[in-house]
C-alpha cells in the first residue's frame, strides 16, 4: 500500500527524471559525435577554384564552410536515441516504478522533447565554434547574421533544428517500436534502406513532393511548427498504439 | 558507378548507425558515474556559450577586414566609359602618369596582359598621357546571388614599362587568392531569408586597362594583328 497517491502526470514526471539520469550517457555520445563532426567533417566544406580566362594569372580558391556536417551528426544521434528508447532494457527499467503504458509513453515523450531541445541548441551553438575556426584561419568572409545582429534568425534556426531533431527522434522511436512488435520490420526497413532512391525522400529530386520537402520548403515558422506538431502526434500516436498491443515485458 | 556509390554509402551509413547503437547501449552499462556525464555536459554547454560570445566579438572585430560587398547591378563598364569619355570612379584608377616620347611609340602587349585603349589627339608635342585602371576580381556565393565580393584590391599588378620610344606591358605577377567563406547551415536557414541550398559559386575577373592619350605627331607601332587578338587587346579609339 502507498501512503501517497500520485497522478499519472506525476508518475510520468518521475519516470522522466529517472530516464534523464539513466540515459545521461546518450548526451555524452552526442557531445562526442558533435566534436567528431567539427574536427573531421569541417562543417561540410567545399573547395572551388576559379582560374581566369586567357593569359591573366589569377587563381581564386575558396572554401565554403557551414555546420551542416554537425547537423547530420546530431540527426544521426537522434535516430539512434529514439530507437534505443524502445529497447527491452529501457522498458524493463521502467518496471522499477509503479507504471502503466500511458506514464511510460509520456515519460519517453518528455525525454524525446528534451533530447530534441538539447540536440538543437548545442548544434546551432556549434556554428559559433566553426565561425571562430574560420575567422582565426585568416582570409575569411562570414556571411551570416549572428545572435546579436539578428536574434530572431538565431532563434528561428534553433526552432527549425528542434523540429527536425524531434521528427528524427520520433522516427527512430517508431522504427524501434515496430521492430519490437514484429522482427519482420527489420527486413522491411532494410529493403526500404537499399531499395528506395534518396530522391524519393530528399528535396530537389525527381519527385515533386517528398516527406522532407513538406517541411523544408515551408518558409513560415508558425506553419512549420504546426506541421511538426501534426507529424509528431501521428508518429507518436502510431508508436503508442503499437506499444499498447505489446505483451508486458515483451 | 552511381549505383555502386549509392550502395556503398548506404552500407557504410548503416554500419555506422549500428556501431553508434552498440556504443550508446554499452556506454550506459559502463560504470561511469552520472556526475561525470553531467560535468561533461555542463562544461560543453559553457564552452559553447563562451564560443558564441567570442564568435560574435571576433566577427565584429575582423568583419571590417572582409572584402567589400557590392550589388551586381553596380558593376561598371570601364571600357565603355573610356571610349565614350564618361566619368570613371577614382577607385578604379591605379596610376596616372605622363611620358615624354620620341617620334615613334612602340607598344608591346605580347602576352595580352592588359587591354590597351589608345586615343589620338590633335595636340602637337610628344607627351603621352597614361591612365592605368586596376584589374577586377569578384566572386559570389549561392544560387541567385544579387551581390558579389570585390577582391580587386588584393591583386598585385605590374605597371607598364616605358622608355622614350616604347611601352611594354610586362607579364603580370601570379595572383593566388584563397578565402574561406562561412555561411549558416543550408538546412536551417529556411526562415531567415538567407536560404542557400547549394555551395555553388561564381567569379569574374577583368584585365588591367590602360588608357593612352597619344598626340598624332607621334607615330604608333602596334603589335601585328593575329586574328581577333589585336583588336581585342590593343585598340585605337576611333
Amino acid at each position: 500500500m502507498f501512503s501517497t497517491r500520485w497522478s499519472a502526470a506525476e508518475w510520468a514526471k518521475r519516470q522522466y527524471l529517472f530516464k534523464m539520469n539513466a540515459n545521461a550517457s546518450m548526451f555524452t555520445i552526442l557531445i562526442v559525435l558533435q566534436i567528431i563532426g567539427t574536427i573531421f567533417i569541417s562543417g561540410a566544406s567545399v573547395t572551388s577554384t576559379h582560374s581566369s580566362e586567357d593569359y591573366i594569372p589569377i587563381t581564386f580558391n575558396f572554401t565554403t564552410v557551414s555546420y551542416d556536417g554537425q547537423i547530420g551528426m546530431t540527426l544521426f544521434w537522434a535516430f539512434v536515441v529514439g530507437f534505443l528508447l524502445t529497447s527491452a532494457a529501457q522498458r524493463n527499467e521502467s518496471f522499477v516504478f509503479v507504471t502503466n503504458r500511458l506514464t511510460f509513453q509520456l515519460a519517453n515523450f518528455y525525454f524525446i522533447c528534451t533530447a530534441a531541445v538539447i540536440g538543437s541548441i548545442t548544434t546551432v551553438l556549434l556554428g559559433s565554434v566553426m565561425k571562430i575556426i574560420i575567422l582565426l584561419s585568416g582570409n575569411a568572409i562570414v556571411e551570416t547574421s549572428g545572435l546579436f545582429a539578428s536574434p530572431s534568425d538565431f532563434f528561428s534556426r534553433v526552432a527549425a533544428m528542434t523540429g527536425y531533431t524531434l521528427l528524427v527522434l520520433l522516427l527512430g522511436y517508431l522504427a524501434g517500436t515496430l521492430i519490437q512488435w514484429s522482427k519482420w520490420f527489420i527486413v522491411l526497413f532494410a529493403a526500404l534502406w537499399f531499395g528506395m532512391p534518396s530522391s524519393a525522400i530528399l528535396v530537389g529530386g525527381e519527385y515533386g513532393f517528398t516527406p522532407l520537402s513538406f517541411f523544408f520548403n515551408e518558409t513560415s515558422l508558425i506553419l512549420f511548427i504546426l506541421k511538426v506538431i501534426l507529424a509528431s502526434v501521428l508518429l507518436f500516436g502510431i508508436s503508442f498504439f503499437v506499444t499498447n498491443r505489446l505483451e508486458v515485458r515483451q | 558507378m552511381a549505383a555502386f556509390t549509392y550502395i556503398l554509402f548506404t552500407t557504410m551509413f548503416g554500419i555506422g548507425l549500428f556501431i553508434i547503437i552498440l556504443v550508446t547501449q554499452n556506454l550506459g552499462r559502463l560504470q561511469i558515474k552520472k556526475s561525470v556525464h553531467r560535468t561533461i555536459f555542463a562544461v560543453y554547454i559553457v564552452l559553447l556559450l563562451i564560443a558564441l560570445v567570442v564568435g560574435e566579438a571576433a566577427e565584429k572585430k575582423l568583419g571590417n577586414q572582409m572584402p567589400e560587398r557590392l550589388p551586381y547591378d553596380n558593376q561598371f563598364d570601364l571600357e565603355y566609359a573610356i571610349i565614350n569619355k564618361q566619368p570613371i570612379p577614382e577607385s578604379l584608377l591605379l596610376e596616372k602618369r605622363t611620358h615624354e616620347v620620341g617620334e615613334t611609340l612602340d607598344i608591346t602587349n605580347a602576352y595580352n596582359q592588359a587591354v590597351v585603349l589608345i586615343e589620338r589627339t590633335k595636340d602637337a608635342g610628344h607627351t603621352v598621357k597614361e591612365a592605368v585602371y586596376t584589374p577586377e576580381l569578384g566572386a559570389s556565393f549561392g544560387n541567385d546571388a544579387e551581390e558579389y565580393y570585390d577582391f580587386s584590391g588584393m591583386l598585385d599588378v605590374e605597371l607598364p614599362v616605358w622608355t622614350n620610344h616604347s611601352m611594354t606591358v610586362p607579364i603580370q605577377p601570379r595572383n593566388d587568392i584563397s578565402f574561406k567563406f562561412f555561411h549558416d547551415s543550408n538546412v536551417l536557414g529556411q526562415f531567415t531569408g538567407e536560404k542557400t541550398t547549394s555551395y555553388s559559386s561564381s567569379s569574374y575577373s577583368r584585365f588591367m586597362s590602360i588608357h593612352l592619350i597619344v598626340p598624332e605627331s607621334v607615330e604608333l607601332k602596334l603589335p601585328e594583328a593575329e586574328g581577333d587578338e589585336y583588336t581585342h587587346y590593343v585598340r585605337v579609339i576611333e
